[in-house]
């Protein structure tokens, strides 16, 4: 009875690490970026010079960056998920849902702002035209069709 | 009357938050609405902290908790940070669980003074904020800790390090709870008194695009009145753990270890917990096992339990999750059952305003 009972344990075991190891490796990759991407305000922004990378991560973060650069608010642009995917990806180096637990726990472990998600580009751009100094991100293509939008610089 | 005050402070918060508003406060909450019945057994204890328990009747009160935080930017530097949080388990009284002021002397070093909560475990700072796990509350045997806020100060550097965050907090401190609700009821309702005096403690996040490592460690002095007699004075309790989760686009692995002790009373305790999730499209599967265990000791006796947790979150947008669990507890103790043995089924709501 004891034999089979431990057979029984070890084949579930076996099965677990054999699905735990399928879920692994299952994973598929984000999709390749073939537009790249860039980082825009309203052109009536007073936004000078380039945003260092280390602290645009920390604004879509809810951290304070090393220097201000003159930025109000971050805006996330929900409104492509593609773009929205590449930007975590490649700026923030988070999943989605990674990034939405840690702005959550931000927001009521650190008291850190809540971050505004828009996801209708019409909607954004408005925003950033009526908040000159927020800032927000979009695919370089999408970006050449709002001429009242300044792109700040090519993000990927 | 439970029930007319949850009302009654729905409605509060609804006109502070149109009456604050206009005066530039930053107001944001959280709730968590959640039911359950017992399915095997007579009581089931959900949320140690708060005594949280079930029972054969179908009940909304010991997991439901809704939280309001209102934060007020006083100058470029400084803000002011409050956040009232109203638990079924505690008959809706509004308890004060944040409340202190914010200095950032630069972009990674800042200061708080005023009451924390007591960052102890890793969920212990957001222990109420559903929205960011998968559970209906965290494994209830790897959190059984008495005293979950403190007053005093605390120093936070959050820099980075290569490509990992890292988060550094030093804190300093006290908490005095009069009638503390899990001692009372572990005490069969006789009221304690519980003060963490001259508490000192450490936390270490560091988290990168897949991995959350964490390590922390408190040591205080305990007084504790049974009745209003002291059994304890100055007992020196250690406190500390460990945890490392993996996140990728769809599986999660959370794992946490805790070591409490307190020499002078031999008291030894161990938890541990470790949960597997994977999220398939909106929704998330997970299973969980949590343990406690404290050995055995001359005039207070052995504590062993342990749970298995089975349920699944179904996101229905970036704010709200519906949530349903199965948990399944062993009370395995010579001495010291807390309820025995029981299973739980419950379901929720959890969702950010």
């Amino acid at each position: 009875m004891n034999n089979i009972i431990k057979s029984t344990m070890s084949f579930n075991l076996k099965a677990l690490s054999l699905l735990l190891l399928y879920l692994v490796f299952s994973i598929q990759p984000v999709a390749a970026d073939t537009s790249g991407g860039v980082l825009v305000s309203s052109k009536a922004s007073s936004i000078q010079g380039k945003v260092q990378r280390k602290d645009l991560r920390r604004i879509f973060l809810g951290i304070r960056p090393a220097s201000k650069y003159q930025i109000n608010k971050p805006v996330l642009n929900a409104a492509n998920k593609e773009t929205y995917a590449l930007f975590l990806k490649n700026i923030l180096f988070l999943t989605e849902s990674g990034y939405k637990r840690k702005l959550i726990k931000r927001v009521f472990r650190q008291g850190a702002d809540e971050i505004q998600s828009i996801d209708n580009i019409r909607q954004l751009e408005q925003h950033l035209l009526s908040h000159p100094n927020d800032i927000s991100f979009m695919s370089k293509q999408q970006a050449e069709n709002y001429p009242n939008l300044k792109v700040i610089q090519e993000l990927w | 009357m439970t029930i007319y005050r949850f009302i009654f402070f729905s409605w509060l918060f609804a006109l502070l938050n149109l009456g604050l508003a206009k005066a530039e406060t930053d107001i944001s909450g959280f709730a968590s609405i959640a039911g359950g019945l017992v399915t095997n057994g007579d009581r089931y204890l959900s949320d140690y902290p708060n005594a949280g328990i079930y029972d054969d009747d179908l009940s909304f009160a010991p997991d439901t908790t809704i939280g309001l935080q209102l934060k007020k930017t006083l100058n470029d530097q400084s803000d002011f940070v409050l956040q009232l949080v109203n638990r079924g388990a505690s008959d809706f009284h509004t308890d004060i669980d944040w409340a202190y002021l914010n200095y950032n002397f630069d972009h990674e070093l800042s200061l708080q003074a005023g009451r924390k909560r007591l960052p102890l475990y890793f969920y212990s700072d957001f222990f109420d904020l559903g929205l960011a796990y998968h559970w209906i509350r965290p494994p209830a045997d790897n959190y059984t800790w008495q005293i979950t806020s403190f007053n005093g100060i605390s120093l936070q550097y959050e820099s980075e390090l290569e490509s990992w965050d890292m988060l550094l907090n030093v804190y300093l401190g006290r908490e005095d709870d009069k009638d503390n609700k899990l001692l009372t009821f572990l005490a069969s309702n006789n009221p304690v008194d519980e003060s963490w005096k001259n508490i000192v403690g450490f936390v270490a996040e560091f988290s990168d695009a897949q991995f959350e490592l964490r390590f922390t460690i408190m040591s205080s002095e305990l007084d504790r009145y049974v009745n209003d007699i002291q059994i304890a004075d100055d007992v020196g309790q250690l406190f500390y753990g460990f945890s490392v989760n993996y996140n990728n686009r769809q599986l999660t692995l959370l794992s946490e270890l805790n070591h409490y002790e307190r020499d002078e009373d031999n008291i030894s305790v161990d938890t541990h917990m470790l949960s597997l999730a994977y999220k398939f499209k909106s929704y998330t599967p997970h299973i969980t096992y949590s343990k406690l265990r404290q050995d055995r000791i001359a005039g207070s006796g052995d504590e062993l339990h342990s749970t298995y947790s089975i349920g699944c979150r179904k996101d229905l947008n970036k704010t709200t999750a519906l949530k349903l669990q199965f948990d399944k507890t062993t009370d395995k103790a010579n001495t010291t059952t807390i309820l025995g043995d029981g299973e739980l089924l419950s379901f929720g709501i959890d969702f950010v305003f």
